[in-house]
């Protein structure tokens, strides 16, 4: 029985773990084994693999010990986390729970709030810098209005303190549609019975809210926590769209210099464009085995499965 | 009288709310109208509203351009077969596998779903260069299936079918093992009707991710091949220094038209309920 | 129902296997060619290009299999090309590029074929950024030969200049004159507090600085020893000068930070009156039926110099005939090329000696930018340049930003790029 059920789970398991050895085990691998190797500039870009150093654990040494830069980044991506993972789910369950109505239009304003998210980075970026520009843009019209001119010479995105939470909010708003959807698939499978029964008992809509919905939208909570996160390890378009591809406006902390927008996404990108595969390799495996943790935690605290 | 504040109050936000979300969209229209001449101002509209600087202002030109001097029915074909079958395919593979994940006991689950969960944590750009390697070995450059294949192990959607599976009750399948029905048919007859709404959801996410993935359709094809998508034609208009706003805009209205309509439609299935009753279970 | 569903599926199953059974695929080289050429040229370069390129196929009776890559993205693409030998024969790449390729052995050194002698007949800027000297050989190879060229120089609206009562004759020769110039031309129609137009809008990063300190004499990084000089005083007074033009003369719209309306935006909305531009500007311009004029770089204490832009063509290692690739690439800085070229597209001509004739035929907007290219420097030739670039520019922008004084700013740069350098030819 139990050999059946082995067989059986891997034939349904077949087709997906086909496609990932080749394509992405393989890779991982290789990534791996480059973190431990550098790609000099004198390496035949024709061939190399074979030229390849090996230089063990020194890039991950330079990484932790030296690269104030990549450490940086790390804080800013906590940040940009921190502010854009509870906004958005918030955000997307409000939605949800006010499209989930029978709200007139709600057909129009659902395709409203997710067709940003097929709209590339650029137009997006071009429009929401238009918004916070210094001087010309409508934010700082707006503030100055009520007397505010703090933002005139720096705009919102030019300000290192306010830059990053500026992308964020944009980020939050295109988003917010994918999050949306999935409460929705989530929400309609709730039967109507359960809140039938809930009135009965006398509950008003916080507590219909706080003891059935959201502990049954447990699983889509973790499942968006989990890509918001790899979402926030992985960002670096929006970056480059609203930052003119400079990652920031700069902070100086203790006399060294940094982009105040230049988040782990975005430092790695630059590193691989750089041609520094093994150095890019490795910081890829340190950013993976703090974001491993944090999942791990997670898990532990949402517990979707109960006990 | 309360209640008509509240609503009045809701649709107050969501309007603003869809306004501000909508406006690069919006924008993104009315550029595609523009003579290119204007093709860098903000506006969207012309500064005095006469017949004359209307018609200076806005244009069909760019549409008929991008059609007739582009090829932009190439492109178009070639993205849609490839975010189609992409999509097909990967929901299917994921659902398959959503299900050994959710509902069965096997020897390494938890350790292949932890490996898959870490995978994806690591920046898709590492996995070019050895991806690449792969598709020039087995010969697939120039094809449909090196830009659909490599994609089809998409963790998220491994992630989010088990999520929804494991919602499924176990009494469904136990009655049904009971009934003696073979796996095929559990599969068939439970999963896949119960789990259409979130199959509609993974539908539309694939298609979307595929719809938009430039550097990886760049790559695996040359400049000559047959096979090229709508994100690599978008890219020939930007140029070093210049960039063709009003075609890349108006062939970028094309471009959202389609996953504007498989909204519209996939919204039939994941939010009109169809499942109701099976899952109370 | 049913039985007709498990048809499909098996049907679906089979020609799935048979579709990944099928080979296909295509190969970089169409057969029946000769070379392949990727170019990343704009729809309508690639046109009259093509066009010309038709001479050189009759001349050697071959055939070219000329390709059109998006500009975004080409450095990537061509690197993955390298690592999987998916590479053309001939490719035109951005000039930061050469020295990536040159010291990665992707591309081949071509001073055996005597293209010493285009050192006389080529814009010097221009073919300089072919030299790569490689610190481990102690040699200079030179690796391609330009295809196109450019540099910026001072864009100005003339409509802006007459509103407050300037004409022509007032537009800013030296840098002293553009903050006299600048103070005018900064207005705030309104009175409400807000500048309505800008005299001038600038970028940071490192490339838009260099007509600074270019002009002021600043020399980056000596390209032999591969040290940065950025801490000497001229660079410094360059610097403070950029910096000045925004913070204390307050006639820059500070359009430099991330975020804000970028100079060329600014410029063709009517907000800033001057930018520095490339003469891809012009067209757009013309477009937006501005009146407009260019001037060269206002003069600073040594000259009026400004920076280099532009591609190289390059033949790869793997080039199937290299005799006949380093033939097109001569071709195309031929007379006959080159003057087609440039005519119908308005650009600067790699070679030196058509810039006269060409003056005339390009008319005088262009005329100016033939001018400026003769004063131009080239760049530092350095793999990985990005990496340099990113650390100065964070530390300007620090300067410009007044988080750091301009002094320190540049200090910190020298010693942030002398680190990066040595970890470049280490690694």
């Amino acid at each position: 029985m139990k050999r059946k059920e082995n067989l059986v789970s891997y034939l349904f398991l077949a087709p997906f773990l086909l496609v990932y050895i080749v394509f992405l085990a393989y890779p991982v691998i290789y990534s791996f084994f480059l973190s431990f190797h550098k790609v000099s500039i004198y390496t035949d870009m024709f061939d190399v693999f074979r030229e390849l150093k090996f230089v063990g654990f020194s890039n991950y040494i330079q990484i932790i010990t030296k690269d104030y830069n990549f450490w940086w980044s790390l804080v800013l991506t906590f940040f940009y986390a921190i502010m854009t993972i509870p906004a958005g789910i918030f955000l997307s369950l409000f939605l949800a729970i006010m499209l989930n109505n029978k709200l007139k239009g709600k057909t129009f304003f659902r395709a409203a709030y997710f067709l940003p998210n097929v709209l590339d980075m650029f137009v997006i970026g071009t429009i929401w810098v238009f918004i916070y520009a210094p001087t010309f843009g409508i934010i700082v019209r707006v503030l100055n209005f009520f007397g505010i001119t703090y933002f005139n010479s720096t705009g919102l995105l030019g300000n290192p303190y306010t830059a990053l939470a500026s992308i964020g909010f944009a980020m939050v708003l295109k988003g917010c549609g994918f999050g949306m959807i999935l409460f929705l698939v989530a929400l309609q499978n709730i039967p109507e019975s359960v809140y039938e029964a809930a009135k009965i008992d006398g509950a008003n809509w916080w507590q219909e809210l706080k003891h059935i919905t959201i502990p049954l939208l447990k699983p889509v909570f973790l499942f968006l926590i989990v890509t918001g996160i790899m979402a926030g390890l992985n960002a670096f378009t929006e970056i480059y769209a609203m930052t003119n591809s400079s990652g920031g406006p700069n902070i100086v902390i203790a006399g060294k210099t940094m982009g105040a927008t230049s988040i782990s996404g975005f430092y790695l990108w630059k590193q691989f464009d750089f041609g520094r595969y093994g150095y890019a390799a490795s910081i890829s495996y340190v950013m993976l085995a703090i974001a491993l943790t944090l999942t791990y935690i997670n898990f532990k605290i949402i517990k979707p499965y109960g006990d | 009288m309360k209640r008509f504040l509240k609503y009045l109050l809701a649709y107050a936000l969501l309007c603003v709310g869809a306004f501000i979300v909508l406006y690069p969209l919006i924008w993104m229209i009315f550029e595609a109208f523009k003579e290119e001449k204007y093709a860098l101002s903000i506006a969207i509209l012309p500064n005095h509203f006469t017949l004359e600087s209307l018609k200076d202002f806005y244009t069909f030109s760019n549409f008929s351009k991008i059609v007739n001097e582009f090829n932009f029915g190439k492109y178009f074909l070639n993205s849609f077969i490839v975010a189609l079958t992409s999509s097909i395919m990967t929901v299917l593979i994921c659902t398959m596998g959503g299900y050994a994940f959710a509902k069965k006991n096997f020897v390494g689950k938890n350790f292949l779903f932890n490996t898959f969960l870490a995978t994806v944590m690591i920046p898709g750009m590492m996995f070019m260069v050895p991806q690449f390697a792969i598709i020039n070995k087995l010969g697939w450059i120039n094809t449909y299936k090196a830009m659909i294949i490599p994609h089809l192990a998409n963790v998220f959607g491994l992630f989010l079918m088990r999520q929804y599976i494991h919602q499924i009750p176990d009494a469904l399948f136990e009655s049904a093992n009971i009934d003696g029905a073979s796996e095929y048919q559990i599969f068939k007859k439970i999963v896949i009707p119960l789990t259409m709404p979130v199959v509609a959801t993974l539908f539309l996410l694939t298609f979307l991710g595929q719809w938009s993935n430039f550097l990886w359709q760049l790559i695996v094809n040359t400049p000559d091949s047959p096979y090229l998508t709508i994100p690599v034609g978008l890219a020939l208009f930007k140029g070093q220094h210049s960039t063709q706003w009003t075609l890349l805009m108006a062939a970028s209205c094309f471009s959202v038209l389609p996953i504007a309509f498989l909204f519209i439609l996939a919204q039939r299935f994941f939010i009109e309920g169809m499942t109701q009753g099976a899952v109370k279970g | 129902m049913d039985k007709i569903f498990d048809a499909i599926v098996v049907v679906l199953i089979v020609l799935m296997v048979i579709w990944l059974l099928i080979p296909g695929g295509g190969t970089v080289n169409k057969a029946g060619t000769a070379l392949t050429v990727w170019v990343t040229y704009s729809e309508a370069e690639f046109k009259i290009y093509k066009e010309l390129c038709k001479k050189f196929e009759e001349d050697n009776k071959i055939k070219l299999n000329i390709q059109l890559i998006p500009w975004g993205g080409h450095q990537n693409k061509l690197r993955t090309a390298c690592n999987t030998k998916t590479a053309p024969d001939i490719a035109r790449i951005d000039l930061a590029l050469t020295p990536l390729l040159a010291l990665g052995k992707a591309i081949e050194p071509l001073d055996s074929y005597g293209v010493g002698k285009y050192k006389k007949i080529i814009v010097d800027a221009a073919f300089d950024t072919n030299i790569v000297y490689n610190m481990r050989t102690k040699k200079n190879n030179i690796y391609g030969l330009p295809d196109k060229t450019d540099c910026v120089a001072l864009f100005y609206n003339k409509k802006h200049f007459r509103d407050v009562g300037l004409s022509d004759k007032d537009v800013p020769k030296t840098w002293e004159e553009f903050v006299e110039v600048g103070k005018k031309l900064t207005v705030d129609n309104d009175k409400d507090g807000l500048i309505d137009r800008y005299a001038f809008g600038m970028n940071n990063s490192l490339w838009w600085t260099f007509p600074f300190f270019n002009s002021f004499g600043a020399v980056f990084i000596n390209d032999q020893t591969g040290e940065c000089l950025l801490n000497s005083p001229k660079a410094i007074a360059a610097l403070q000068f950029k910096k000045d033009l925004f913070s204390k003369y307050k006639i820059e719209a500070g359009a430099w930070q991330s975020g804000a309306v970028e100079p060329k935006a600014g410029f063709l909305n009517d907000k800033y009156s001057m930018i520095l531009c490339g003469p891809w500007l012009i067209a757009d311009c013309e477009n937006s039926g501005m009146d407009f004029g260019i001037a060269r770089i206002p003069a600073g204490p040594a000259g009026s110099f400004s920076n280099i832009g532009g591609s190289n063509m390059v033949i790869f290692k793997t080039c199937r005939d290299k005799k006949l690739a380093y033939k097109f690439l001569e071709f195309m800085v031929s007379d006959y090329f080159q003057v087609k070229w440039c005519t119908s597209l308005k650009q600067i001509p790699v070679n030196k000696k058509l810039i006269p004739e060409l003056k005339k035929k390009l008319g005088p907007r262009m005329a100016v930018f033939l001018d400026q290219i003769l004063s131009t420097r080239s760049r530092p030739k350095i793999p990985r340049y990005g990496m340099l670039e990113d650390a100065v520019n964070q530390e300007m922008g620090a300067a410009l930003q007044g988080q750091k004084d301009v002094k320190q700013a540049l200090t910190d740069s020298k010693i942030r790029c002398d680190e990066i350098v040595k970890q470049i030819f280490e690694e």
